[in-house]
C-alpha cells in the first residue's frame, strides 16, 4: 500500500482495470485509457475551490434545488417555472459528476451531492437524485470522461430534451450543452489523461 | 475414360465426399440445450441432478435443436419416463386432441442478411430471434407449464423430426421432491433477505448497536435471538459468484438460474420475457392455497432481489416490463403488497422517451417493456403485455384496489380508519435513501433526503409493520419477503458506517416480523441474504480518537489496531436505535476481501452539510469529507477491477424462527430452502 503522494494522486485504468505504479523506480509511461484525478488536478476552468463570483448577466445561475418542486410530487416530478424558462438559454450549474463505473463516454451526469453509480450490479436500482443533469459533452474516438471529483460549474445551453444512453438504458430529459470554454476544459481534461504520460 | 480422366473424376469424387462429409460433420444435427438443465445431458452423469421441483410445480421443457444441413424440423415431442408429455384437450364424447396451444417452435425469421452470418451461423444481432453461434436452421423447441406429481427422479426426452424424416433426441433428468403431509403446516412464510449480508455484516451491526465488554456481547440482535441456524451456499447455474437475481429466485422457486435471470431457465433466444419459467412459491401457494404475496424493499422495486419473487426475465434491468408484470401477473402470484422504491417505473411516458420527454421522471421505454408470446399465455394463463411506455402504472394499481402511498405520512393515513386490503408504496425515484441518511433527516439534518426529494421515507421496520397488517388479512396465509437492499448496494460502495446501520434497520424489522410469529404459531420467519458482498471482515479497531482521525484521514495502518489493541469499540445508541455517530474514539474497523481500489480514511463518507449549489468556503467543500475514492486518503489497493467490491461465494448464515425452524440447520445449497418452505407449508412439520 503507498499513500496518495506515492502515487502522485493517479491511478490510471486500462480496460476498466487500475494499474497502480507503486515503485518510485517505475516509470508507467505506456498509454493506460482513462486516469482518475485527484481534486487539486481537476482544472481551474471546471473546479470550484472558493466562492465564485457572479455569472455573466447573459448566464442564467441554476440551482438543483431549483429544477423541479421539492419534495417531489406522489405521480413523479413537476418542473419549477425557473427550469422551464431556462430552456435554450446559457445557464451555469455548479454540482458533482456522477462517478460512474465503467466511465461514459457519451456525456456524464451532474448531481447536487457527490455519489456513485456502478453498472455492474444494477444501473438503474441506483443512488442518484433525480433531479439530474446530463452534460452533453462526447469525446473523439469515443474515449472515456475521467471521474473529476470534488465541486464542478459547467456552463452552457439547457435543453429540455430526452436523452437514452443505450449501455445504461438510462433516460435523462435536462442536457447541457458546454460552452466553447467548458468544452475547451473538458477536451483538454480528457486529452491529458489519455496521453501516454509519465508518473513518478 | 482414360486413365487420367480416370485419375480426376476419382479426385474430384473423393473431394466432394471430404467436402460432404466435413459439412455434414460441422452441421451434424444435436441438441445444443435441453432444459430444465442436467448434468445427465450436459455431461452423461445422472448426479447430481440439478433440477428439483415439488409436486405440481409447473415449468416450461424447452431444447435447442440444430438439425443437419439443409433440413428443417418437422414436428417434436418431449417426453418424461418414456410418455410424452403434449398436454391435451377433453371433448364430450370422449374425444381426445392434442393441445398445440402451449407449444412453441422459435425459428430465425429476422433479416436473413442480419441474422445468418456467411459462416451459416445465427448472428444474434437486434431485431433477430435467436442468440448467436447457433446453425442457421436452428429451432427453440418449447412445452409450456409441464408438471409433474410423482416424487422421485425422472428422465426428460426430446425427439425431434427433421424434414427428411429422420429423428434427433437427447436425455436429461430432473428430480420431483416429495411432500410428506399430515404435520402442522406454516400458514405464513416470512423472509428476511439482507442483500450481501454475511456473518461479518452481523457481527458488526452487533457490535456497534449492542457492544461488548469483557468478551461477552451486551445484548443481542433480534436475529441472534433466532434458535436454528444454518449455512447457504449460494452459487448460481453459471457461476460460483452469484448476482441477487438468482441469488434470490434460488430461494423461491428451488432451481439454479443464471445471473442476471430471475424465475427463468436460459434460453437461445434473444427475447428476455419469453425464457423457459419456473412457478415462484408465491405462484405455487396461491395457486395451491390462496396465499397472498407481499414484497417489501429498500431498493427500486424493480431490482433483481425483489423482482425474483414475482417477475420472469432474462434480463433484470427490463424495469418497465418488470413494473408491469407485477400488477399484470397479480393474479398468479396473489401479489398484495409492494413497497420500496422506483416510483420512475410507475409513471406514464407518453413519449416514449424521445422528446418531448414528460418531465415527471419517468424511466419507462419500450425498449424494457415486455410482450409474451402466445404460447406462453396460453400455458401459464398470463397477461401477454404491452409496449406501453404511456401506461400510468400507479393509477392502475390503484383501479386493481391498490391504496397508494408516497411517504410515510401517506403510509400512515391508509390505515387510518381501517387496513387496506392491497397496498402500494412508493417512496423514492430509485433506491430509497439509506438508514444513515435517513436516520440523519428524521434526527433534523434533512439534507441529503432533500437533495434526493424524498424528505419523508419509513423506515424498513415501518414498512414491514404495514405489510404484515396487510397480508395478515388472507386467512389463507401468505409469503412475505422483505429486502433490507442497501446492506448490499453500501458494501459495494465500502461504506463502513452505512452499511452497519443498513443492518441495524434490517433488525428492527425482523423484531417485527419475530413479533408477528410470536402472536402467530402457524408463521416461519427466515434471516438468509442472496449471498456474501465484498468480503467484509471486522479487522480490528482504532487506536486513535475520532478527533486524530478527523485531523489524519491518511493515518490508515498506524490506527489499526488488532487483537489486543482493538479492544471493545463503544457505540451510544440513540432512542431511534441507532448510533449517536458512527464516528466513535476507537471506532470498529473494516477490511474488504473482495475490494476495489479505495481511499481509505476510516472517517463516515459524508455528503456535504451545506447546499451544494452555491459554492462555498473549501474547507466546507464536500471535497473534503466526501473522500472516498476521490484521492484522499490512504490508498488500498484492491483485488478487482472498477470502483466497487464485488460479491463473492462465502456461504451464508440463515436463522429461522417460528413453525417447523429446526429444519433449517447444518449446511445446505440456497435451493434447498425452497423445499424446505413447500414441506412446511404443504405438508406441515415432519416428525
Amino acid at each position: 500500500m503507498v499513500s496518495p503522494n506515492e502515487l502522485g494522486g493517479i491511478r490510471r485504468r486500462a480496460h476498466g482495470r487500475f494499474h497502480s505504479c507503486l515503485a518510485l523506480a517505475l516509470l508507467c509511461s505506456a498509454y493506460a485509457g482513462a486516469a482518475e484525478l485527484s481534486l487539486r488536478e481537476v482544472p481551474s476552468a471546471l473546479s470550484v475551490r472558493k466562492e465564485l463570483a457572479p455569472p455573466p448577466a447573459a448566464v442564467v445561475e441554476l440551482r438543483f434545488q431549483d429544477l423541479f418542486k421539492m419534495p417531489v410530487g406522489s405521480r413523479g416530478l413537476e418542473p419549477s417555472d425557473a427550469l422551464v424558462a431556462a430552456d435554450g438559454k446559457h445557464v451555469r450549474v455548479v454540482g458533482f459528476m456522477v462517478h460512474q463505473d465503467p466511465s461514459p463516454h457519451d456525456g456524464f451526469l451532474l448531481t447536487s451531492v457527490p455519489v456513485a453509480a456502478s453498472n455492474e450490479d444494477e444501473p438503474l436500482a441506483d443512488d442518484l437524485p433525480p433531479a439530474m443533469i446530463r452534460v452533453a459533452f462526447s469525446t473523439k474516438k469515443n474515449t472515456e470522461v475521467p471521474y473529476l471529483p470534488g465541486l464542478l460549474k459547467i456552463s452552457g445551453v439547457l435543453r429540455l430534451q430526452a436523452h437514452v444512453d443505450e449501455s445504461t438504458q438510462r433516460i435523462s430529459v435536462i442536457q447541457l450543452e458546454p460552452d466553447s470554454a467548458t468544452r475547451r476544459a473538458l477536451s483538454r481534461t480528457v486529452a491529458a489523461t489519455h496521453a501516454p504520460r509519465k508518473t513518478l | 475414360m482414360r486413365s487420367s480422366q480416370l485419375i480426376s473424376s476419382t479426385i474430384r469424387f473423393t473431394l466432394c465426399s471430404t467436402l460432404l462429409v466435413t459439412a455434414t460433420l460441422s452441421n451434424a444435427a444435436t441438441v445444443s440445450r435441453l432444459t430444465p438443465p442436467s448434468e445427465l445431458f450436459a455431461s452423461g452423469n445422472p448426479a447430481p441432478v440439478i433440477a428439483r421441483f415439488l409436486p405440481g410445480q409447473r415449468f416450461d421443457l424447452q431444447a435447442t435443436v440444430q438439425p443437419d444441413a439443409g433440413l428443417t424440423l418437422e414436428s417434436f415431442e418431449f417426453y418424461v419416463d418414456e410418455r410424452p408429455t403434449a398436454p391435451s384437450l377433453q371433448f364430450p364424447g370422449g374425444v381426445v386432441i392434442p393441445s398445440t396451444a402451449a407449444r412453441s417452435k422459435v425459428v430465425e425469421t429476422g433479416p436473413l442478411e442480419t441474422c445468418i452470418g456467411a459462416n451459416g451461423k445465427t448472428t444474434g444481432a437486434s431485431g433477430c430471434k435467436l442468440v448467436s453461434g447457433l446453425a442457421g436452421n436452428s429451432a427453440v423447441l418449447t412445452q409450456r407449464a409441464y408438471s409433474n406429481t410423482t416424487a422421485g427422479v425422472h428422465t426428460l426426452k426430446i425427439v425431434a423430426r427433421q424434414s427428411n424424416g429422420t429423428t434427433i433426441s437427447a436425455v436429461g433428468n430432473f428430480e420431483i421432491v416429495g411432500v410428506t403431509r399430515g404435520g402442522s403446516v406454516a400458514r405464513n412464510i416470512i423472509i428476511m433477505l439482507g442483500d450481501g449480508m454475511g456473518a461479518a455484516h452481523r457481527t458488526a451491526a452487533r457490535i456497534m448497536a449492542k457492544g461488548y465488554v469483557q468478551g461477552k456481547a451486551k445484548g443481542r440482535l433480534s436475529m441472534d435471538s433466532f434458535p436454528v441456524t444454518g449455512m447457504v451456499m449460494t452459487a448460481s447455474l453459471n457461476s460460483i459468484i452469484t448476482d441477487s437475481a438468482p441469488g434470490m429466485a434460488n430461494y423461491v422457486n428451488g432451481n439454479k438460474a443464471n445471473n442476471n435471470e430471475e424465475g427463468v431457465f436460459p434460453d437461445d433466444t434473444r427475447d428476455a420475457f419469453d425464457n423457459p419459467r419456473i412457478e415462484y412459491l408465491s405462484e405455487y401457494l396461491h395457486m395451491l392455497q390462496g396465499k397472498s404475496l407481499g414484497i417489501v424493499t429498500t431498493a427500486d422495486v424493480f431490482d433483481a432481489t425483489p423482482a425474483a419473487n414475482a417477475v420472469h426475465t432474462s434480463a433484470r434491468g427490463n424495469g418497465t416490463g418488470i413494473a408491469d408484470q407485477y400488477l399484470d401477473d397479480r393474479n398468479l402470484t396473489g401479489l398484495t403488497v409492494l413497497m420500496g422504491g422506483g416510483r420512475k417505473w410507475f409513471l406514464p411516458n407518453p413519449s416514449n422517451s424521445t422528446s418531448p420527454q414528460a418531465l415527471n421522471g419517468s424511466q419507462r421505454r419500450a425498449a424494457n417493456d415486455y410482450v409474451l408470446p402466445d404460447d406462453l399465455v396460453q400455458g401459464w394463463d398470463v397477461t401477454p403485455g404491452t409496449l406501453d411506455p404511456e401506461r400510468d402504472l400507479i393509477g392502475d394499481f390503484q383501479s386493481a384496489g391498490f391504496a397508494y402511498a408516497a411517504t410515510n405520512t401517506e403510509l400512515t393515513e391508509r390505515f387510518a380508519n381501517r387496513v387496506p386490503d392491497r397496498l402500494l408504496g412508493l417512496f423514492a425515484y430509485s433506491n430509497m435513501n439509506v438508514a444513515f441518511d435517513k436516520i440523519a433527516g428524521r434526527r433534523g439534518d434533512t439534507t441529503v433526503v432533500n437533495a434526493f426529494g424524498f424528505p419523508d421515507q419509513p423506515m424498513l421496520d415501518e414498512m414491514t409493520d404495514k405489510a404484515l397488517k396487510v397480508l395478515a388479512k388472507n386467512p389463507n396465509g401468505f409469503v412475505l419477503t422483505v429486502e433490507a437492499a442497501s446492506i448490499d448496494k453500501q458494501s459495494h460502495l465500502m461504506d463502513s458506517d452505512r452499511w452497519p446501520l443498513e443492518v441495524i434497520e434490517f433488525d428492527h424489522a425482523i423484531a417485527v416480523a419475530k413479533a408477528f410469529a410470536e402472536e402467530h404459531a402457524d408463521t416461519i420467519v427466515l434471516i438468509t441474504a442472496d449471498h456474501e458482498c465484498s468480503g467484509a471482515a471486522i479487522i480490528g479497531a482504532s487506536t486513535a480518537s475520532a478527533a486524530d482521525l478527523q485531523a489524519n484521514p491518511a493515518a490508515g495502518q498506524s490506527v489499526v489496531g488488532t487483537y489486543d489493541a482493538a479492544r471493545f469499540p463503544r457505540y451510544t445508541i440513540a432512542n431511534d436505535g441507532f448510533p449517536v455517530t458512527t464516528l466513535v474514539d476507537r471506532k470498529m474497523l473494516i477490511g474488504y476481501g473482495a475490494n476495489a481500489d479505495r481511499y481509505e480514511t476510516w472517517l463516515p463518507a459524508l455528503f456535504p452539510t451545506l447546499d451544494t449549489q452555491q459554492p462555498f468556503p473549501s474547507s466546507q467543500s464536500p471535497a473534503s469529507p466526501s473522500a472516498r475514492n476521490q484521492g484522499v486518503g490512504f490508498f488500498i489497493s484492491g483485488q478487482v477491477a472498477g470502483d466497487q467490491a464485488v460479491h463473492t461465494a462465502t456461504d451464508i448464515p440463515l436463522s429461522a424462527y417460528g413453525r417447523g425452524d429446526a429444519n433449517f440447520t447444518g449446511v445446505f445449497d440456497n435451493t434447498d430452502v425452497f423445499f424446505k418452505l413447500g414441506q412446511l407449508a404443504v405438508g406441515g412439520t415432519t416428525p
